[in-house]
């Protein structure tokens, strides 16, 4: 069966009949080709899929694009002001907090949904934080560092 | 001499990375993002059991499943030896590493859970996925051994049915004397079985 799914992502109002199973991160990948949103793991393990919906962190392969029907859904291609990288976006550059970069879009997307419920936070509550982000190249020491540094920007700017 | 200009080869020096930018941002184009004209997509059936026999495999209802394009198994791989081992080691005593086949999809026994036993092909991922749900392998259960000190005991179920036991070599390096002196001569000593 089918179903209309509207949406605003990144600021735009979308509009798609899909099928009723679809997963809000296919509809994002498949659909609007959005695919900056990643699948690692398929099971909400791994947060590669991570975006923004009313503004809170949500993996987008545990949910229904039904369900988003209505809601104000942010992926990793919002994020910059075109090739002007987001301060978070910056300190993970400067810090090299990726590598191969597949995790970086959810990392990213998470590191902001930290940095809201809490401007300043700690080495230890940034690492807290991360428990639903996985990383298979770097370890963490360089993406919590980046988190850190860019917290300070956001709160500088 | 003249001091020598810096050569700019990324040795001993940062380098900055052009990829960052695209992966920063969501841009960077992996495998999965991309879709071709005419792109299909697999789905992989794998094995719920540690190890099993197969008796057989229905794949009528998949193959008749809407969007599928293929559905393959061990037999259409016949024509292909099993994967090959890239390292070889030999054991201590110079024995050539035991090497059982190594299939591209199990054939006739699955050995682990998530063992490869067949694989769907469909003009979509959903329906690749559904038919995939849809291939009827038959198992009859096998014991079997889930670690590595039960896997090498004497008597232990063969993993592969058809080697002396399961250990695949008896291998060593280095200087066992010195080491065993700088053991006998450690302040403390820690023994650890893996």
């Amino acid at each position: 069966m089918s179903v209309n799914v509207s949406m605003t992502v990144n600021g735009k109002p979308v509009s798609a009949e899909v099928d009723d199973e679809t997963l809000l991160v296919s509809f994002l990948r498949d659909h609007l080709r959005l695919t900056g949103t990643h699948v690692g793991c398929d099971t909400s393990q791994c947060g590669a899929c991570t975006i923004h919906i009313d503004g809170n962190a949500v993996k987008s392969c545990t949910m229904l694009a039904a369900q988003a029907d209505g809601c104000d859904v942010a992926t990793i291609e919002g994020v910059s002001d075109g090739e002007i990288l987001h301060p978070m976006q910056q300190a993970f550059k400067d810090n090299h907090g990726l590598q191969c970069g597949f995790c970086t879009p959810g990392m990213i997307m998470s590191a902001l949904d930290i940095v809201k419920n809490n401007p300043t936070p700690s080495e230890q509550q940034v690492r807290d934080a991360l428990e639903g982000n996985l990383c298979r190249c770097t370890g963490y020491t360089n993406i919590v560092r980046s988190i850190l540094v860019g917290a300070k920007e956001m709160e500088a700017s | 001499m003249a001091a020598a200009e810096p050569l700019n080869t990324g040795i001993g020096e940062s380098v900055a990375r052009v990829e960052d930018s695209r992966f920063l941002r969501g841009l960077g184009n992996y495998v999965d993002d991309i879709i071709l004209p005419a792109q299909s997509y697999a789905a992989m059936v794998r094995s719920p059991h540690a190890r099993a026999t197969i008796n057989g495999i229905d794949t009528a209802s998949a193959l008749a499943s809407e969007g599928v394009l293929a559905v393959l198994t061990a037999d259409d791989f016949s024509a292909f030896g099993g994967l090959p081992c890239g390292w070889q080691v030999h054991s201590k005593n110079g024995d050539p590493m035991t090497e059982p086949k190594h299939p591209i999809l199990a054939e006739g026994a699955v050995r682990h859970v998530g063992d490869p036993v067949a694989v769907v092909v469909a003009e979509t991922k959903a329906q690749a996925r559904r038919a995939a749900g849809l291939v009827d392998v038959n198992y009859s259960e096998l014991p079997a051994v889930v670690d590595l000190q039960a896997a090498a005991a004497d008597g232990a179920e063969l993993v592969h049915g058809d080697t002396p036991s399961n250990v695949c070599f008896d291998w060593e390096l280095g200087d066992a004397a010195a080491t065993d002196a700088a053991i006998a001569g450690a302040a403390h000593v820690t023994q650890l079985e893996l």
